[in-house]
């Protein structure tokens, strides 16, 4: 039996003294998962989020990462457990000093890769996501999808074990969210766990992964429903730039 | 493509990159100057404290007789003590001053007056001594009253002792003025540092989050602020080395006697060059530490 990737028990949480905003909540991401986190805005997605990328410490219960318990773990393990959780946030996050590539390529920096790799790693992805051409742009010439996109690439260069986006598809249209999707779902495919964020109801109806619902702090596992016809018929080995704007 | 080595923190946006350097700047033209007073002051005082001034002043009492006779008599009194003062171990020159010195010597209180000169003035004999020697003073007088009674030798020991404990009291002080001006530095980094984290709070957060440990997000702060500080550093060196060498002239002026001399042994002037890099390095520890206590209120 595999050890979960992401466990929690019993697990509330609140910002300084103010009211518990999480109360007593449990689950487990298997290895190779996919789950949707819905819930209607201020239900607590991102706080939860917060927790399982570690960027946040809950008021109580236990969390295990990579069957490590958090509070227990030597402070100098957690950003080797972080480097295995890529990120994408909401408001993508980027570091408007550095160029695109440079953005793409600091999670590589900071894990310590050497300069060659860490150059063909990020060029491949770069194209591969379509800014091939963009590189040496700044975040803040770019649009929203792109940035988005640089955002990805940065999530994912590390080939992190579990990915965790917070409202990935919370700025653009239907059309490129569903790509969006197809594209979490080939990182999926390749083995990386993967934790969604969206109040998009269509979108999490459309394809058929179990969905974590998030209302008052208090989380209920819905199980997979059944997607509309077509819904998973994206071609496979598309990638992101065939589509994105 | 090159990938560049550019750090993910952006500090030339910092606010306090400009301000900082001029107050480590201000902080270390203090410190240099107050340590080099220091260091002056305790050479003079340590000097003073063992009586080792090198200049004695020998007076031989007048024989009260105005007429020439008198007058020969005394000369061959001043005479005979400055035999003695030559063949005594560790005189380096011996010099009778004449009747016109000793009469310039009073002006000040006595005026230039005609009738100074009918004064029974005692003759004065100006002693120097060899570099570090110690001359027994009650020993010296003896041999000399021996010779020549009533002569009297002053190594103005009375008054140089009173100037020590004053000038231990200014070192005191100018200590105090260092330590404080290094709380000074301390204060100025954590508050400078506690705005660049504001700042870069967000960047901060996410470098933690893709997995920046601790000691990389701190030793980025730290290299800023040692950078800052010599920068600051070395202006605020030169802005005292520039106002020292303006005191040691002005010193250098005044007329020779007991006013410490403005110079700095080869480890002093060490020393004080060791003051911006001193700064310097309070102020990458002061980050640093600053740093890893704010990170550790995250998980």
């Amino acid at each position: 039996m595999h050890e979960s990737v992401v466990r929690f028990e019993n697990v509330g949480m609140r910002y300084g003294v103010g009211a518990e905003i999480l109360h007593d909540i449990r689950f487990e991401l298997a290895p190779g998962s996919f789950h949707f986190l819905t819930g209607p805005s201020g239900a607590g997605k991102s706080s939860l989020l917060r927790l399982v990328y570690l960027a946040h410490r809950p008021s109580r219960g236990l969390i295990h990462i990579f069957g490590h318990d958090i509070a227990t773990a030597p402070r100098d393990r957690l950003p080797l457990l972080r480097r295995r959780i890529g990120v994408v946030f909401q408001e993508f996050r980027l570091l408007d000093s550095l160029t695109v590539f440079e953005n793409v390529a600091l999670p590589l920096r900071i894990a310590g890769i050497d300069a060659e790799e860490i150059e063909r790693h990020a060029s491949e992805l770069l194209e591969w996501v379509g800014l091939g051409g963009q590189m040496k742009a700044k975040p803040s010439t770019l649009s929203g999808g792109q940035k988005q996109r640089v955002a990805i690439a940065r999530a994912v260069i590390n080939r992190p074990s579990l990915l965790v986006a917070d409202e990935p598809t919370g700025n653009v249209d239907d059309d490129i969210a569903v790509r969006l999707l197809y594209l979490f779902e080939e990182l999926n495919r390749h083995g990386t766990t993967i934790l969604i964020a969206t109040h998009n109801d269509s979108l999490v109806a459309r394809f058929e992964h179990p969905e974590l619902h998030l209302l008052d702090g208090e989380l209920t596992l819905k199980p997979r429903r059944p997607g509309p016809p077509g819904a998973r018929q994206a071609p496979s080995g598309r990638t992101l730039q065939d589509e994105a704007p | 493509m090159t990938i560049r080595r550019r750090h993910p923190l952006p500090f030339a946006a910092d606010p306090g990159r400009r301000f900082v350097p001029w107050l480590i700047a201000l902080v270390v033209f203090l410190a240099a100057l107050a340590l080099a007073g220091l260091m002056v002051l305790a050479d003079a005082s340590a000097k003073w404290d063992r009586g080792l001034v090198g200049v004695l002043t020998v007076q031989v009492p007048d024989t009260a007789r105005a007429d020439a006779a008198g007058r020969a008599a005394q000369a061959k009194r001043v005479e005979a003590a400055v035999r003695t003062l030559r063949s005594t171990q560790g005189v380096a020159s011996v010099r009778a001053l004449d009747a016109k010195e000793t009469a310039a010597l009073l002006e000040p209180w006595l005026g230039d007056g005609a009738y100074v000169a009918s004064l029974p003035l005692p003759s004065l004999i100006d002693v120097r001594l060899d570099a570090g020697t110690r001359v027994n003073i009650t020993g010296l007088t003896g041999l000399l009253s021996s010779e020549v009674p009533g002569t009297t030798v002053d190594d103005h020991r009375r008054w140089t002792d009173r100037l020590v404990t004053i000038l231990r009291a200014i070192e005191a002080l100018a200590a105090a003025v260092v330590a404080l001006v290094a709380l000074a530095a301390v204060g100025t980094i954590v508050f400078a540092t506690r705005s660049a984290l504001a700042v870069h709070a967000e960047t901060i957060e996410l470098l933690h989050i893709i997995g920046a440990p601790d000691g990389a997000i701190g030793s980025a702060f730290a290299r800023q602020a040692l950078w800052l500080g010599l920068k600051g550093g070395l202006i605020g060196l030169i802005g005292a080395v520039i106002a020292g060498a303006g005191i040691a002239v002005a010193f250098a002026r005044l007329p020779a006697g007991l006013l410490p001399a403005v110079t700095l042994t080869p480890i002093e002037a060490v020393t004080l060059a060791l003051v911006p890099l001193t700064v310097a390095a309070i102020a990458a520890v002061t980050a640093r530490m600053t740093v890893l206590s704010s990170l550790k209120r995250m998980l």
